[in-house]
């Protein structure tokens, strides 16, 4: 179980996430969303002890984050995050390398995800001369190459055409049956609405919503309706004019 | 530290660098090197037996002028052989730029000539066929050979003995003479070896760190391994890179010398295979404990190089960035080894210096094997040197992690305070900072205007007179004496340097506020005038007895000898070139427009900085400090008035003097008249000055204030370059004039 208490990153003066708490129990998804600068990407780094958090104490399982504890986690960094020079399977030996993985294993592992994505033919060709969606899609392979238990997904459907969205769904949910807990973020409600089961709404690093997407559905009230949709949910609690309103 | 995911990282890394193509061209032209090194005597040999000569046979003529029978015999003598060479026996030489010889004739001419016995002269199109003009040289020699001994009485054999290079034996005790030139051989290889992987390892870890880095995919390498193993991973397999090389060529080299006793072997001529092939156990002991000792030296540099390329490579976030650091300590590399074989040599003795330089870590790889050469190192050095080598691979290896961990997930360009202090910009809000980054550019973009003016108008200067000191001539040489015509030259000269120089800055500055121009009245315009004569006759005086004393000479045009000439329209000339010129347009460049811009930093700063770069404009000492001095009055009087014609009339009265001086002679007496009047006038001034002295409570604080912003002017490299320069000209100019 992941959880998040009083988590606090400043640069310099300004504060890209402020006091930020969850928890997060096995086999469960989470969605952090938020507009661009929200602090998502930053709160991701702070888990993954990729930068320090300023204040506040991160702990899976209830030990904090150690290299050993990391090794079981996988990563989607934000796109174009793969080395250009690189062919798909050396990239993945690298990768595979630095979580100590059998070359041969990954060989035939990778062999099969390309597969599930319908992209077999990629395998010796070079990142650079990859299109958008076909890096993302190599991105979330090699997250998830290791067998992760936890895994952290940033911004893991952008790029990707509306089929390989669907086939992407697929997955991270046959990922969690079988039970990996995932956080991701994403701009697009639809996609939270389908795959979460919490839900975060950041907005300038503060946590604006927070709790278990049905219950939120349910009783969130805008103009005293009930059961939007989460994207009018969304526009209600992170646009600014909302937030301005609250504070007088 | 996780050892096994370093060493995973590694294994994936030298194989890369190794499967790399570039790895195997490198290997390839190595190879053919060490193979032609090893083998170059059985090649030069296998040339010669098959007569491969590089001596083309085309058809040449040699034509050849003797009118005193002199070189004629001997030269058809040493040809008689070639049969494609033809000598002819010439009358006269007709050629020259306009008729130009054939491309395949060469004209020898010789006359006797009391001073060098004998004079040649060889006329061609151009540089001839380098082997038949070496021979030539060679008959042409012998034959004033001939001629000398036959002048002198003595026979040829006589002279060739005095001709003969002095031979002088030198036994160098301390030097270990016999292995020498291997070792020499042996270090400028590992040397070369070491520098061309290097290159090669330098730039495999700047892009890759530098790609991993802009890639990002740092932040998911970052996810799997610490910082300092990334770092010690990516380091190590460099240096093991490096060793692997090493090995192969020495591998190459045991190669080549197999396939040269094969040789030896299948034309029967020299010792058994198998003599040949013990190549190693034959090897010298100082010459096998001198490439231990080199390669250990080697090994570690390259370890400590490659860890501060890492930590270097990792503050860029570019690769081309990352490029120039490689650039730059490859640089380094090759100045120390220049360094070492310039100090370090058979001819030059080792002091204590170079003793305590040589211990320290990466110096030492390049001095103590140079030392161990000529037999001056000694064993203390060594063992002091490597201790401190292995002791500093913890401190750097700290260091290089500390900067790599700070610099390999920052992707601002913004600069650190050294060693990690914080710096005051880190505590500015927001606004503080903007506003601090627009004042910034702002004095660079004013640093640069003034640079790239005063560069403009030294560029100026050199090409104006280049062309004008051709032009000018060529039309009023005959017409006009040559001191008029210098006169003319110059006022040109001043006119366009000094004239584009302040259009460029005119049009190159935006900022431009007008100055207010004060209205004076009749009698204020005549005080003023007269104040400013007492104190340019106040700083003249003191400055001539202050350059007496210390004993620079102070009038340059006298030292020059520039005199005009007399006549009317020379006097004319003269005075408008000398005098009325310079002072319009040097106060125009100086008091309105260097000036003016300037203001912004201060009143007080503007005159000041105008008046310095009045005086290094003068570029020579004694003119150089009056300038300054009365180009401080100029400022105040410019700023004061708000224009620049009442500088212009007193330049122009300063100059005038000068200039009457050298027209009636100092010594004259219609100048120590004017004299004498100019020092009633002064007296005057001072008077005047005295008067107004209370005015000078008027001064404003914050007109003697200067701008702190104008420390930025030195970040501009231009700035700084056309200071340097205006300095350098300042000085080499001067220990012309004096």
């Amino acid at each position: 179980m992941l959880e998040l208490k009083n988590v606090t990153k400043e640069f310099g003066n300004n504060k890209a996430v402020d006091n930020i708490n969850f928890k997060l129990g096995e086999g469960k998804i989470l969605g952090l969303v938020g507009r661009n600068g929200a602090g998502k990407s930053t709160t991701f780094k702070m888990i993954l002890r990729i930068i320090d958090q300023t204040e506040g104490e991160i702990t899976y399982d209830g030990n904090r984050i150690t290299q050993s504890i990391l090794d079981k986690f996988g990563y989607l960094p934000e796109e174009g995050s793969l080395i250009p020079s690189y062919t798909v399977l050396e990239l993945c030996e690298y990768y595979g390398a630095l979580k100590l993985m059998d070359p041969k294993e990954i060989r035939t592992k990778l062999i099969s995800w390309l597969k599930k994505f319908h992209i077999e033919e990629y395998l010796n060709k070079k990142v650079k001369d990859l299109s958008k969606g076909n890096r993302q899609k190599i991105q979330f392979i090699v997250s998830n190459l290791h067998e992760p238990e936890f895994l952290i997904l940033d911004e893991p459907f952008s790029g990707l055409d509306p089929i390989s969205v669907e086939e992407l769904k697929k997955c991270i949910l046959e990922l969690k049956y079988e039970g990996k807990t995932i956080i991701f973020s994403s701009h697009r409600m639809d996609h939270v609405e389908e795959l979460c089961d919490e839900i975060i709404i950041l907005n300038h690093g503060k946590t604006v919503l927070q709790g278990n997407l049905k219950e939120i559905i349910k009783n969130y009230e805008i103009n005293g309706k009930k059961n939007n949709s989460m994207n009018d949910i969304f526009i209600a609690v992170a646009s600014d004019e909302n937030n301005l309103e609250e504070e007088k | 530290m996780n050892t096994r995911k370093v060493k995973e990282i590694i294994k994936f890394d030298v194989e890369r660098n190794v499967h790399n193509k570039w790895f195997l061209i490198l290997n390839v032209l190595i190879l053919i090197i060490v193979l032609i090194f090893t083998n170059k005597s059985h090649i030069s040999k296998f040339l010669d037996d098959h007569d491969i000569n590089f001596a083309s046979d085309e058809e040449f003529t040699i034509q050849v002028l003797d009118k005193e029978n002199l070189i004629l015999s001997d030269v058809e003598e040493a040809f008689k052989d070639d049969k494609n060479i033809k000598i002819e026996k010439v009358e006269e030489n007709k050629y020259s730029k306009e008729n130009l010889p054939k491309d395949d004739l060469l004209l020898i001419e010789a006359k006797s000539d009391p001073d060098d016995i004998v004079k040649f002269t060889v006329v061609s199109k151009e540089g001839t066929d380098g082997v038949i003009y070496d021979r030539l040289y060679e008959t042409l020699k012998e034959t004033r050979s001939k001629i000398f001994a036959s002048n002198h009485g003595i026979t040829v054999e006589d002279l060739d003995i005095l001709n003969q290079e002095l031979n002088v034996k030198r036994e160098m005790l301390g030097v270990d003479a016999e292995n020498f030139e291997a070792k020499e051989m042996i270090k400028l290889m590992a040397t070369m070896v070491v520098y061309i992987c290097l290159i090669f390892v330098f730039s495999r870890i700047a892009g890759e760190i530098a790609n991993e880095k802009v890639s990002k995919s740092i932040e998911y390498v970052m996810t799997s391994v610490s910082a300092k193993e990334y770092l010690l991973a990516k380091v190590l397999s460099s240096t093991i890179t490096i060793i692997i090389q090493l090995v192969y060529t020495v591998v190459y080299y045991i190669m080549g010398n197999m396939i040269s006793s094969i040789i030896v072997y299948a034309s029967g001529t020299g010792a058994s295979l198998g003599a040949s092939i013990n190549l190693i156990g034959a090897l010298d002991k100082s010459i096998v404990s001198y490439i231990l000792a080199m390669l250990g030296y080697l090994i570690f540099t390259v370890f400590l190089t490659s860890l501060i390329q890492a930590a270097l490579s990792s503050k860029t976030t570019s690769v081309a960035e990352a490029g120039n650091t490689t650039m730059l300590l490859l640089m380094i590399v090759v100045v120390l080894y220049v360094l070492s074989n310039g100090m370090i040599n058979p001819y030059t003795k080792v002091t204590p210096v170079m003793y305590v330089i040589s211990c320290i870590p990466i110096v030492s790889t390049f001095f103590v094997p140079s030392m161990m050469i000529i037999g001056q190192a000694t064993t203390a050095q060594i063992i002091i040197s490597f201790i401190l080598l292995i002791l500093s691979i913890p401190v750097v290896f700290n260091i290089c992690a500390k900067v790599f961990k700070n610099g390999i997930l920052d992707y601002t360009s913004k600069r650190k305070g050294l060693f990690g202090r914080k710096r005051k910009e880190d505590t500015m809000s927001l606004e503080e900072k903007q506003d601090l980054e627009l004042r910034k550019s702002n004095a660079r973009k004013f640093a640069f205007t003034i640079g790239l003016a005063m560069i403009l108008f030294v560029v100026l200067q050199v090409l104006s007179s280049l062309i004008i000191e051709i032009i000018v001539p060529t039309y009023l040489n005959g017409k006009l004496d040559s001191s008029t015509i210098f006169v003319i030259e110059n006022s040109l000269i001043l006119i366009v340097c000094l004239g584009l120089t302040s259009l460029f800055i005119k049009f190159y500055t935006t900022d431009n506020e007008k100055p207010e121009k004060k209205k004076l009245t009749g009698v204020q315009k005549f005080e003023l005038i007269f104040m400013g004569i007492a104190v340019i006759t106040f700083v003249q005086f003191i400055s001539n007895y202050i350059f007496s004393k210390i004993g620079v000479k102070g009038d340059v045009f006298e030292s020059i000898g520039l005199a005009p000439h007399k006549s009317f329209f020379g006097i004319l000339v003269f005075i408008t070139g000398m005098a009325l010129i310079p002072a319009i347009f040097e106060e125009l460049l100086f008091r309105k427009w260097i000036l003016n811009t300037s203001k912004k930093y201060g009143k007080l700063f503007a005159v000041v900085f105008s008046a310095l770069l009045f005086g290094l404009y003068h570029m020579n000492v004694s003119q150089g400090v009056f300038a300054f001095l009365i180009g401080l009055l100029f400022g105040v009087i410019a700023i004061c008035t708000g224009g620049i014609k009442y500088t212009c009339i007193l330049h122009f009265l300063n100059n005038l003097y000068a200039c009457l001086g050298m027209i009636l002679g100092v010594e004259s007496i219609g100048f120590k008249f004017m004299f004498n009047i100019i020092i009633a006038v002064a007296i005057v001034g001072g008077m005047l000055i005295l008067k107004n002295i209370p005015y000078l409570k008027k001064i404003k604080k914050e007109d003697l204030k200067i701008n702190k912003d104008c420390k930025f002017l030195l970040r501009d490299f231009t700035f700084v370059l056309s200071m340097v320069l205006l300095v350098v000209m300042f000085v080499a100019t001067n220990q012309l004039v004096s």
